[in-house]
């Protein structure tokens, strides 16, 4: 019970959070006045805003029962997100080929599977359409191996 | 006249060889994204906005429009035989759309959403060709003061008409307006949250965020809800298209009603496509002799809806057009498309860019056509197109995604703020919070503190200066109408519609 009480809490405190830091960085900068705002200004107007909202919705979830637990689907969040940051952190340093082949492989298996052969076949033949249409046709700077 | 001398020069623009192609390939992406479920006309602007980098402008906004309001036709035809909306506006065409392919009438259905879908975006266009000069010349004369209280209307009203709860719909705006600070500061040119990173000193890269929120969002909500739609044995003939004369009837008047009514709404700053098809099914519903008929293959289910749909994304550009200010997600990455060009919409852009303005609503009639043609004989193709299985798109789509982003600064740090505002974007709206708003805060967030800004600079700090001026005042009390009126219809919503609520 309080641990969903708990949960159901969750996105106002991070929005709590949130304002927080929004409002002390934004408070290192120039506020100045309402006629010569400096650039402070609306980053701490803008916090206060969102402290006010995460409040406001804290009171309203402590006021309604907790809903059923969302449970949280781990097996296609990690597999496409993990898909994605493979693609942003291997494309630099392997070039198109390694990165896209990962990220088609990785997100692949979001799905429950079928098999290897499917993924592997799409995984090639994407990647290589792909590099003709971005890197040849269209002139995308990004090398096929390496950086 | 002038309109008309002024189309006439339009249509020079638009019938060009260049423009004719990019027309039809904007138009048919459109319809094609529009068809697959799972990948919507957001994701698809968003992954060609760099492409529109080496047009022409014109061309670059034909092409971007183009894939927006054939995404409308597409949407329409995945709701109609799957049952699964294609994009969120179609999703009361899913109602009585899928009830009609039910009862063996899907080539009917189909007709009278591209008719109705006709009829709607060509009253719409030519509203905006008598409407949006004048318009203009009104907008000329609007003061910072004027155009902040605008602002905070769209922000407002596109954060608490959403569906769902008003109060995430506020938070996920104002989140938007904080992101829409990171980068440098134009007034003093101070780096504001870039934490010393390089790539965050031009701010965060508005495909970045859309298609983290969008792109990714979409496929994580896909691949978790677990249904992943497929065909039935559906076969569309041209015959089985014909209606009948009762269809007829009950189409015509209907037709009228969504078209006026979308347009209303598509002219209105925060409102888009998904509350003008909303309403119209409402309205239908509320007219109606016999209302049962409604979730049953009512033609007045799907021609209203889908006429409002088209005729408030074309109207939708009036006041992006004029104003510069959009009214939705989608009209904002426009924006942001024709900033990246150098050229700001607003009041002068109609004077200033004659040929770009003329020349994209001259398009919009040309890519009309196109729909029609590409909608009515060629239907089957893209029945054909909805049985490309999911298991093989998903991937592919992440893959555009990905190269997507990069191309727009050569980035692979951009790639990585997508990975976190995905996650950032599934895990909110998995708790009720809206993605538009957020992107139509960040869009918004740069020109509300400018104005704010500068209405403040000249009335010397008085605050009094938004009630002060006339048109500041009116959409100051037309926003706090709005709030108002929201609280207490999610209030209402709350207390009758626990069960709904809590699914």
């Amino acid at each position: 019970m309080l641990r969903t009480k708990l949960l159901q809490l969750l996105p106002a405190a991070f929005l709590f959070l949130i304002s927080v830091s929004v409002i002390v960085v934004g408070s290192g900068y120039k506020i100045g006045s309402l006629t010569a705002m400096g650039p402070g200004f609306m980053p701490v107007a803008l916090g206060v805003c969102i402290m006010l909202l995460s409040l406001v919705l804290a009171t309203g979830e402590l006021r309604i029962a907790p809903e059923n637990e969302l449970s949280f689907p781990l097996r296609p969040v990690l597999w496409v997100g993990g898909g994605i940051l493979a693609w942003a952190l291997l494309i630099d340093t392997f070039g198109f080929f390694p990165a896209s082949i990962v990220q088609l492989l990785f997100s692949s298996f979001a799905l429950p599977q079928q098999g290897w052969r499917t993924p592997v076949i799409l995984a090639l033949g994407m990647t290589l359409a792909s590099y003709i249409v971005f890197v040849t046709l269209l002139g995308v700077p990004v090398p096929a191996f390496g950086s | 006249m002038d309109a008309l001398i002024n189309l006439g020069m339009g249509f020079q623009q638009a019938l060009t060889p260049e423009a004719l192609l990019i027309c039809l390939f904007g138009v048919t992406l459109g319809t094609f994204v529009g068809v697959l479920p799972g990948i919507g006309a957001l994701t698809t602007i968003s992954l060609c906005l760099p492409l529109t980098f080496h047009l022409d402008p014109l061309l670059g906004l034909i092409m971007l429009a183009g894939i927006f309001y054939g995404g409308q036709y597409g949407s329409s035809i995945t709701s109609i035989l799957l049952n699964v909306a294609g994009s969120a506006p179609s999703a009361v065409t899913c109602l009585d759309g899928y009830q009609m392919t039910r009862q063996g009438r899907a080539g009917v259905a189909l007709f009278v959403t591209t008719i109705a879908s006709f009829i709607g975006g060509s009253f719409a266009i030519v509203l905006m060709i008598f409407f949006a000069p004048v318009l203009a010349d009104v907008a000329v004369s609007f003061s910072a003061a004027d155009y902040f209280s605008i602002m905070l209307l769209a922000l407002v009203t596109a954060s608490t008409l959403a569906v769902g709860s008003p109060l995430k719909g506020l938070c996920m705006v104002v989140l938007g307006l904080i992101l829409g600070l990171v980068g440098t500061d134009i007034n003093s040119g101070q780096f504001r949250y870039t934490f010393d990173i390089p790539a965050l000193a031009d701010g965060i890269s508005l495909v970045a965020l859309a298609m983290g929120l969008f792109g990714v969002g979409e496929i994580l909500t896909n691949l978790v809800s677990g249904v992943l739609p497929q065909l039935e044995n559906t076969r569309v003939t041209l015959r089985s298209m014909i209606p009948t004369k009762l269809d007829m009837k009950q189409f015509r008047m209907a037709c009228a009603r969504g078209t006026l009514l979308g347009s209303f709404v598509g002219m209105l700053p925060g409102t888009g496509p998904t509350i003008a098809s909303f309403m119209a099914y409402a309205l239908e519903k509320k007219i109606a002799k016999d209302p049962s008929r409604f979730g049953h293959g009512a033609i007045e289910g799907v021609t209203s809806p889908e006429a409002a749909n088209n005729a408030s994304v074309q109207a939708a550009f009036i006041p992006t057009m004029t104003l510069g200010i959009p009214g939705d997600a989608i009209m904002a990455v426009m924006i942001g498309g024709l900033l990246i060009h150098g050229i700001t919409p607003g009041p002068q852009l109609i004077n200033d860019n004659p040929e770009l303005f003329w020349g994209v609503v001259a398009s919009f009639w040309v890519g009309n056509i196109m729909l029609l043609v590409l909608n009515l004989p060629l239907i089957g193709v893209w029945v054909k197109i909805l049985s490309i299985p999911y298991k093989l798109l998903f991937p592919a789509v992440l893959l555009l995604i990905s190269i997507g982003v990069y191309s727009v600064n050569n980035s692979s740090f951009d790639v990585l703020l997508t990975f976190i505002f995905g996650l950032f974007g599934f895990w909110a709206n998995r708790h009720g919070f809206p993605s538009a708003p957020m992107l139509l805060g960040f869009v918004l967030g740069p020109m509300l503190e400018e104005n704010f800004r500068r209405a403040l600079l000249l009335s010397e700090g008085k605050l009094g200066t938004f009630v002060d001026h006339p048109v500041s005042f009116v959409f100051l009390a037309i926003t706090a109408l709005v709030l108002v009126a929201s609280i207490i219809t999610s209030k209402i919503f709350a207390s009758s519609n626990k069960v709904i609520a809590s699914e």
